[in-house]
């Protein structure tokens, strides 16, 4: 087995030597050779102050046009922005089906076991013994002589009750000017999924289970979605192509264009799914931090930390 | 080409999706509404595939649809564009034509399990990001639907999460896929670095004029991705365990359709963005990864125990032809490479199909223990047979067709380039198809036919809704094996037309001369040679007048052959019947006065046999045993021995044991070891690339 | 610049796949998988540069009379690529939960019933 290994070894170098020295050479030539697309030759303010007065021409990349157009045929200040939902808004809606595929499989995953008759094995063992997990004991303390010391989670506690307002409204408004700062649907969206993990540290399992309800949020990602998949037929119907912008209202102060929606569509959409993500794997792991007695923390609901290994499951009935 | 009609791909598409959003909604309620949404979710693209057969196959025309109405300014593309030629209108119809048969399957073959919402969920959408890697016509676009493909197919592998190594399965292939999914994104950023631009008809506009050493590096990255995705040489093993422990619908999914999209994105790489298929490294190199894939994987197929395995190495094997033939760079071998895609999906999709049917009647697939189920399972054997007839290329199947073309374009090949490497491919594939109907032969003995395991006694034929799509797959095998001729000239040969012919796809898409202005001349339709003087229809005939003629001669009876009450009677009459005494040694060869007056068991009448295997002899033997072979059988059970398919080759594994021991080590079922194979592929080609290229 | 950041992102890939290919424990090889994602997006983002230019947004009160933007198309490509490697990672870290209740182990040794 020792010369196999280091056959492998030799393998493994070789290979990755060859990797990285091709890589290097031509990351060197891409770094060496200027590039052809230099952004040098727009003028941006006179772009802003008059949207029509360019020239496209002479152009030397799609990036040069996409900047030049940008201020006549898109609402947003945002180049980025406007090259995510306007004129390649057909990759972000596969990429937003990326995260509900991601959802759907983890769901199919992490099922709870009711399989009618799933014990028919492929090869040789019929069914396996589910081994369970051991679970650390997060609560900690010293036992000293019949008394026993816990952590209360006082300062997780009234952090989470400061912050979490804050969360939700920094990350609605990353949303929802993402047209005009850096921003959008996807960073603000996860922002705002961070919640469910401030909850979670705060309160436990037993104070997640009682904010928030799974099915509830795997049902109204999935409305965002039809929604999102909706505005952009909405251009096939009026006769256009696909996502095409036709609602399009910009006269200075108030601006407004199937992008605008589109985003936020994509920012629930992020939000409701990631925080379902979560709650689905925490629940699948089912250990409970932060959980302590009934009378210092307020739940009015008996909290044990799940010492006995449980199955690895989420609760089916949530959904 | 109306407005109206260019709309359909992306109705198809989207057809897809919101069929899938709609089930993950409301799909818990009700079971009927369910399926009512999925039957509509898959008829719909289908019909409006077939519906742009007229206009983009038989007329010419090429679909060219820009999202949004970001039409192209000033010969740039800014926006994302469909295009749908006849090569992606090919692939196209080979995915909707799966995910149709295979929801219609799953209708029944699922109803064993729960969670069936996500389960429809999972399988539309990687039907609507199939449909959209072939029809689109940007490099990124591509790339995206790749990565929800691999999502969704991690996911419905390990579905059944209770059986063993489905986990680990989908485990496996998301790791060594996220490999692939890496390469293809440096391969397209550095594309983008060279050419600003992600257009699929814009890159091929500019790249033949602006080659350097990145975009060199950017090919071979490229081509690693793809080949990832295909699950070729190297990377096969993610791909065999995957096709093994996922359900029988999703095994076609990947085997017929996942892999086709690796193949497709390798033609449009190699023929169309690129454009160097005419320089003979590149054509070595892909031939080279085709046969490799060939010739191992139906050699590994000889050692495999596992039904399903065992088809997952020959679609893999399978799949080494296709490339094999469209890495030659002629326009046969294009064709040949196209007509055997579509037939791998029909027989493998059907052969699949047939191992779902095992698996739901009798409970498992494993070959040691199965046998003889021909006997409770007719129609299903009926139909395996059709597979496995086409995929060991038996006339006249449509096996047949593809792979005679496929020899011929590889060989015309090797003597019109002078190198004796491309024969050296042809024989490899005639190796490789013989092999792959002893293996055949193999299952069908151990599976169909010789014994029914008692344990299988209570097996039922599978019900006829999960044999209507199985005969839609056999019906189409036969009939794209009896006319060949018509296949090529409608359906493989626009396709092979239009992934030569680029100067078109690129005037389609930015408008008229564009493809003048870069020097890419725009070629004219390449005519392909029929088959020769081959006709199906006489083959067939040929075929059921000896079939008749061996059924004729094995039923007129010999008049000395009596029934067995008779031949009882007769032996009885000579003195070679003895007593039955079933204390064997006790009683071997002494009179046992009570055995005669004995009621006679069920067994010891005639016509129950206790020993299957001595059955139907005109000795002693109708329920009576002749005490001198007491020895032999006292005390022992008379067993269910029947002759595997395991045993059938013993020769030929014994004499390349070394061979056979090597690559099953190899494949180690560690997934850190294929994580190595891939890097080692992706090292050797890179140092390919760019000291041949 | 530019060089540096081309040259970290070819061995943040190298290193990744060297994770993946060395370790054992099956969430080293997930964040193998990470790192060969951050190397590919460090690239696309790089490729974007133009040196000396700013954000591509058309914020009036920051820009001047000669500032020019960077490439804002490798941009959007980045974000989805970033999106597209964090479902990947849940959908891993799912199945690594349930193969650890299923087989009792991490070890990607022992996790091998499906071989030969």
């Amino acid at each position: 087995m020792n010369r196999k290994t280091r056959i492998r070894k030799i393998e493994l170098f070789v290979s990755l030597a060859v990797i990285l020295i091709i890589g290097v050479v031509g990351a060197a030539r891409m770094a060496g050779s200027a590039p052809t697309y230099d952004g040098s030759r727009t003028d941006v303010v006179g772009l802003y102050e008059n949207p029509a007065n360019y020239d496209t021409a002479d152009a030397d990349g799609v990036s040069d046009i996409i900047v030049k157009e940008n201020n006549q045929y898109t609402a947003a200040l945002n180049t980025v922005y406007s090259v995510t939902f306007n004129f390649r808004g057909y990759d972000t809606l596969g990429e937003s089906f990326i995260l509900v595929g991601a959802i759907a499989g983890t769901m199919a995953i992490l099922r709870k076991k009711g399989n009618k008759a799933s014990a028919q094995a492929v090869g040789t063992d019929a069914g396996t013994v589910v081994k369970p997990m051991k679970v650390v004991d997060y609560r900690g303390g010293a036992k000293k002589k019949g008394k026993t010391y816990r952590q209360k989670p006082v300062i997780m506690q009234s952090c989470a009750n400061i912050l979490l307002p804050f969360t939700l409204v920094y990350g609605w408004y990353i949303v929802l000017h993402g047209a005009m700062s850096p921003g959008g649907g996807f960073q603000g969206g996860v922002i705002s999924a961070g919640i469910v993990l401030l909850v979670y540290l705060a309160f436990g399992l037993t104070g997640l289970r009682k904010t928030f309800h799974p099915g509830f949020l795997h049902s109204s990602e999935t409305i965002a979605e039809i929604f999102y998949i909706c505005v952009g037929l909405a251009g096939v119907f009026a006769g256009m192509n696909f996502c095409f912008n036709f609602v399009f209202i910009n006269n200075g102060t108030f601006r407004e264009e199937s992008a605008m929606l589109m985003n936020d569509a994509v920012g629930y959409h992020v939000c409701a799914g990631i925080c379902c993500l979560l709650i689905m794997m925490l629940e699948a792991l089912d250990i409970d931090m932060g959980a302590s007695d009934e009378e210092e923390s307020g739940i009015a609901k008996k909290a044990a930390l799940s010492v006995n290994a449980q199955e690895l499951t989420y609760r089916e009935a949530d959904i | 080409m109306s407005a109206a009609v260019s709309n359909f791909p992306i109705i198809a598409i989207i057809t897809f999706f919101l069929g899938a959003f709609l089930i993950a909604l409301i799909g818990r309620l009700n079971k009927v509404l369910r399926n009512v949404l999925v039957f509509i979710s898959v008829t719909v693209p289908l019909v409006l595939m077939c519906l742009l057969i007229k206009p983009v196959m038989t007329d010419g025309q090429i679909v060219a649809y820009w999202m949004g109405n970001w039409a192209p300014v000033s010969d740039w593309a800014i926006g994302i564009g469909i295009e749908v030629d006849a090569l992606g209108l090919f692939f196209g119809l080979i995915v909707t034509l799966a995910a149709f048969v295979s929801a219609l399957y799953s209708f029944t073959y699922m109803n064993r399990d729960d969670s069936l919402e996500n389960y429809y969920t999972l399988f539309l959408m990687l039907s609507g990001a199939l449909l959209g890697l072939t029809q689109s016509g940007d490099l990124f676009n591509i790339f995206v639907m790749i990565e929800i493909m691999t999502m969704t197919i991690v996911a419905l592998t390990a579905f059944r999460v209770d059986y063993d190594g489905a986990l680990e399965g989908g485990l496996k292939y998301m790791v060594v896929g996220s490999i692939g999914s890496t390469c293809l994104l440096v391969g397209i950023a550095m594309t983008y670095r060279q050419l600003h631009t992600l257009n699929l008809a814009q890159i091929a506009s500019k790249l033949p004029g602006n080659m350097n050493a990145v975009t060199i590096a950017a090919f071979a990255f490229l081509l690693v991705g793809f080949i990832t995705k295909a699950s070729l040489f190297p990377f096969h093993p993610i791909e065999a365990d995957a096709q093994t422990v996922a359900p029988a619908s999703i095994s076609l999914m990947i085997s017929g359709v996942i892999t086709k999209c690796g193949v497709y994105g390798l033609i449009r790489v190699c023929y169309n963005l690129f454009q160097n298929i005419d320089a003979p490294s590149v054509e070595i190199l892909i031939t080279g990864f085709g046969a490799l894939s060939c010739f191992i994987c139906v050699t590994m197929a000889f050692n495999q125990h596992n039904f399903k395995r065992l088809l997952a190495f020959h679609s893999i094997s399978q799949v080494g032809y296709v490339i094999a033939a469209a890495g030659l760079g002629t326009a046969l071998g294009l064709n040949a490479g196209l007509y055997h895609a579509m037939n791998h999906l029909l027989f493998k999709g059907l052969l699949f199909l047939c191992a779902g049917a095992v698996e739901y009647a009798a409970g498992t697939l494993d070959l040691d223990r199965l046998g003889g189920l021909s006997k409770k399972m007719p129609k299903t054997c009926a139909l395996f047979l059709i597979g496995a007839a086409s995929i060991s290329g038996l006339p006249p199947f449509n096996g047949f067709a593809s792979k005679w073309l496929i020899y011929q374009a590889s060989f015309e090949k090797g003597v019109s380039s002078g190198n004796f490497y491309f024969v050296v491919i042809c024989v490899i594939c005639l190796i490789s198809s013989v092999l792959t109907l002893a293996s055949f032969v193999k299952v069908s003995q151990s599976v169909f036919f010789g014994q029914l395991n008692p344990e299988f006694e209570d097996t039922k034929e599978v019900p006829a809704a999960m044999r209507i799509p199985m005969w839609i797959l056999a019906v189409l095998c036969i009939v794209t094996g009896l006319f060949p001729n018509q296949v090529m000239k409608y359906v493989t040969g626009p396709a092979a037309n239009a992934a030569i012919n680029v100067g078109t796809y690129i005037d389609t898409m930015l408008g008229q001369n564009t493809a003048a202005e870069y020097g890419i001349a725009s070629q004219a339709t390449t005519e392909i040679g029929k088959i020769g003087i081959w006709s199906p229809v006489s083959w067939l005939l040929l075929l059921l007048i000896i079939t008749c003629a061996v059924c004729l001669v094995s039923v007129i009876e010999d008049p000395k052959k009596t029934t067995e009450e008779e031949r009882f009677e007769y032996n009885k009459s000579k003195g070679r019947i003895a007593k039955f005494s079933r204390d064997g040694f006790k009683a071997a060869g002494k009179e046992l006065p009570e055995a005669e007056n004995a009621p006679a068991e069920e067994y010891d009448k005639p016509g129950h046999h206790r020993n299957p295997v001595l059955s139907g002899s005109t000795m002693t033997f109708t329920g009576e045993r002749d005490p001198k072979y007491e020895v032999f059988f006292s005390g022992e059970m008379p067993e269910y021995s029947q002759v595997g398919g395991s045993d059938l080759f013993w020769g030929f594994k014994h004499s390349w044991r070394r061979y056979f021991s090597y690559w099953r080590k190899w494949h180690s079922g560690i997934v850190n070891d294929y994580v190595l194979y891939g890097v080692a592929a992706l090292a050797f080609v890179l140092l390919y690339a760019v000291l041949f290229v | 610049m530019i060089l540096e950041n081309f040259v970290a992102s070819f061995f943040l890939i190298a290193l990744g796949l060297y994770c993946m290919a060395t370790k054992k424990n099956l969430i080293k090889i997930l964040i193998g998988m990470g790192l060969c994602d951050y190397g590919a997006n460090l690239l696309i983002v790089s490729v974007g540069f133009n040196p000396g230019g700013t954000a591509p947004i058309f914020t009036i009160s920051e820009l001047s009379r000669d500032s020019f933007f960077v490439d804002p198309v490798p941009q959007a490509l980045t974000l989805t690529s970033i999106v597209i490697g964090a479902c990947t990672t849940a959908m891993v870290l799912g199945l690594v939960i349930r193969i650890k209740a299923k087989y009792g182990t991490l070890d990607s040794t022992k996790i091998r019933k499906l071989r030969g």
